[in-house]
């Protein structure tokens, strides 16, 4: 198993899609926790998180032949399956996110972290953690509200007009200059760290 | 197009559609018909495909934004389980002919000592030799009615042995065919997704057609419109153009009237109505056209007019209508049913607006036709 921390998550799914449940097991490991952290993020209700999570890992198993490393990362195609998912169950159970900065998701984040693999790597999960945050949290609330609504709540273009009530086109700009300002925070931030 | 503000999907994306939106594509935020038509365009575009690589180089990270939660131990194991009992189903190997049954390992050698010591005792026994010789032979039947069962349970398992490795081949057989329909599957799949997006391709180049169709009919619409409104002014032209003739030949009849040697001017005076009223009229008597010309009469009600009346003998007809300016003249020129000459008198009568078929007013102008 030591072996395999040292392998991409990339290598780990090759492997994975030649029946090697132990590099399964290692991207369980590896991305359990954020995953399920994520799905809460969208479902809000630890149970339904727990459920998703199990039937996202069955899915990548079943489906773990299908999967081209070389049209997306691992974590792009994982990311992208987990949040179908829990969107599909937010329709269902008619719920919406809460905001990213909450106090509950930091408290979150510490009992998670007792249940790290290492320090290393929970280190640089932290720092990962912090920059992102930073950035999300740096952002204009009107923007940030957008983001959370399309990404987190599920809600189209036209859904997030008309809860905000704002024009379309202002939905459009602010998505645009969210992503924007988001990806030059994170830009800097690194530049700091490294 | 730069209506930004809300596009309609059926009408197709522009570039600038596309820009607008491929961030809340990145984020999820498109309907699933826009997000389709959308990756229709970015196929097409290399440069679009780069910006929203762009874009998801964020969007990917948002997931992690979020603080991790531990699933419990208990999840984790029941989904390992579940995983296992997934890959032994699908990675396994059947069991192997060469591995012995439970029941094959259980030799009869253990048995058959303990059955040579057990005989041993009774025939080295003296006591019990007479009442065993009856249960010796009890057993020796017995025990060979066992053997003749063991043999046939051995037969039995070998064949369900053979049974088992046959159907563990063909499982592993259908395990084969079934990927290769798995992947079968997939590339008809993609097939499929390939199609629809020609028939989406096809669709927009439809909708492209049917709008160039729609235009072309109302441009057709509004020639025949215009065709419609030129066939009109050209009718208002024609009947223009036919009044005019008319009037020019009337004119030119009264060119020719004054050019006639035989033209003669008449005098006409007012009665004792009008008596300051006075007319001079010119007639060719060969003629059915004369030039009356009047002053000195006044304007009427809006509706009475002046009509003027030919006479022969006791009896007349009447001709023109028509009111004086605001010093009491006018300049008439008359269409008489006959040559002039055929008649005696002329005069101009007070009549109902629009005229009369016969003299209904008092006459205010009357003059001889003859000298």
């Amino acid at each position: 198993m030591n072996q395999l921390r040292t392998l991409s998550d990339e290598q780990l799914m090759s492997r994975t899609a030649a029946g090697d449940e132990a590099a399964f097991e290692q991207l369980y490991d590896r991305y359990a926790a954020k995953v399920m952290g994520f799905i809460y993020k969208i479902v809000q209700d630890q149970g339904a998180a727990a459920e998703i999570l199990q039937e996202l890992f069955i899915r990548l198993w079943d489906r773990r032949k299908q999967y081209n490393s070389s049209k997306a990362r691992f974590t792009t195609w994982m990311f992208g399956i987990a949040r179908n998912m829990a969107i599909d169950r937010l329709r269902r159970m008619k719920r919406r996110p809460a905001p990213v900065e909450s106090e509950a998701e930091m408290e979150q984040m510490e009992r998670a972290a007792d249940a790290g693999q290492n320090v290393a790597q929970e280190v640089s999960n932290r720092l990962r953690y912090q920059q992102l945050t930073t950035a999300v949290q740096a952002l204009p609330e009107d923007q940030r509200r957008v983001i959370e609504q399309a990404y987190f709540g599920g809600l189209t273009r036209q859904e997030i007009a008309t809860t905000m009530n704002i024009p379309l086109g202002t939905v459009h700009s602010r998505a645009r200059l969210a992503l924007k300002k988001l990806g030059q925070l994170l830009e800097e931030l690194q530049g700091e760290h490294e | 197009m730069t209506h930004h503000q809300d596009y309609n999907p059926e009408d197709g994306f522009d570039d600038n559609d596309i820009r607008e939106l491929l961030p809340l594509y990145a984020l999820g935020g498109l309907t699933e018909e826009e997000a389709r038509l959308l990756e229709v365009a970015l196929h097409r575009d290399p440069f679009l495909e780069a910006e929203l690589a762009d874009l998801t180089e964020t969007t990917v990270l948002l997931p992690l934004a979020v603080p991790p939660m531990q699933p419990s131990a208990e999840m984790t194991a029941d989904l390992m389980s579940r995983v296992e009992k997934s890959a032994v189903h699908r990675f396994k190997a059947p069991a192997a002919t060469s591995q012995a049954s439970p029941i094959a390992r259980v030799e009869p050698e253990s048995e058959s000592g303990g059955l040579a010591a057990f005989l041993s005792f009774l025939f080295t026994t003296p006591l019990v030799t007479g009442a065993a010789m009856a249960g010796f032979v009890a057993m020796v039947g017995m025990v060979w009615f066992l053997n003749q069962q063991v043999s046939t349970l051995k037969s039995d398992l070998v064949a369900l042995e053979s049974n088992s490795v046959t159907a563990a081949a063909e499982r592993e057989t259908l395990i084969a065919k079934n990927e290769i329909l798995e992947g079968q599957v997939v590339s008809l799949e993609d097939d499929r997704h390939t199609l629809e997006d020609q028939l989406i391709q096809q669709g927009t180049a439809n909708d492209t057609l049917e709008e160039q169709l729609a235009a072309l009919v109302e441009e057709r619409d509004e020639l025949a419109a215009s065709l419609a409104a030129i066939e009109s002014s050209n009718t208002e032209m024609l009947a223009e153009a036919a009044e005019i003739e008319e009037r020019l030949a009337e004119t030119e009849r009264v060119v020719s009237l004054f050019d006639s040697p035989n033209s003669q001017l008449y005098e006409v005076g007012g009665t004792e109505l009008e008596p300051e009223a006075t007319g001079q009229v010119i007639i060719d008597p060969e003629s059915d056209v004369a030039i009356l010309s009047v002053s000195n009469l006044p304007p009427l009600a809006e509706d009475e007019v002046y009509q003027v009346l030919l006479i022969r003998g006791s009896e007349h007809d009447t001709a023109e209508t028509f009111e004086v300016n605001s010093s009491g003249e006018d300049f008439i020129v008359i269409h008489a049913p006959f040559p002039f000459s055929t008649f005696d008198t002329l005069g101009v009568s007070i009549e109902p607006s629009g005229g009369s078929f016969q003299r209904t007013g008092e006459i205010v102008l009357l003059g001889a036709l003859i000298n």
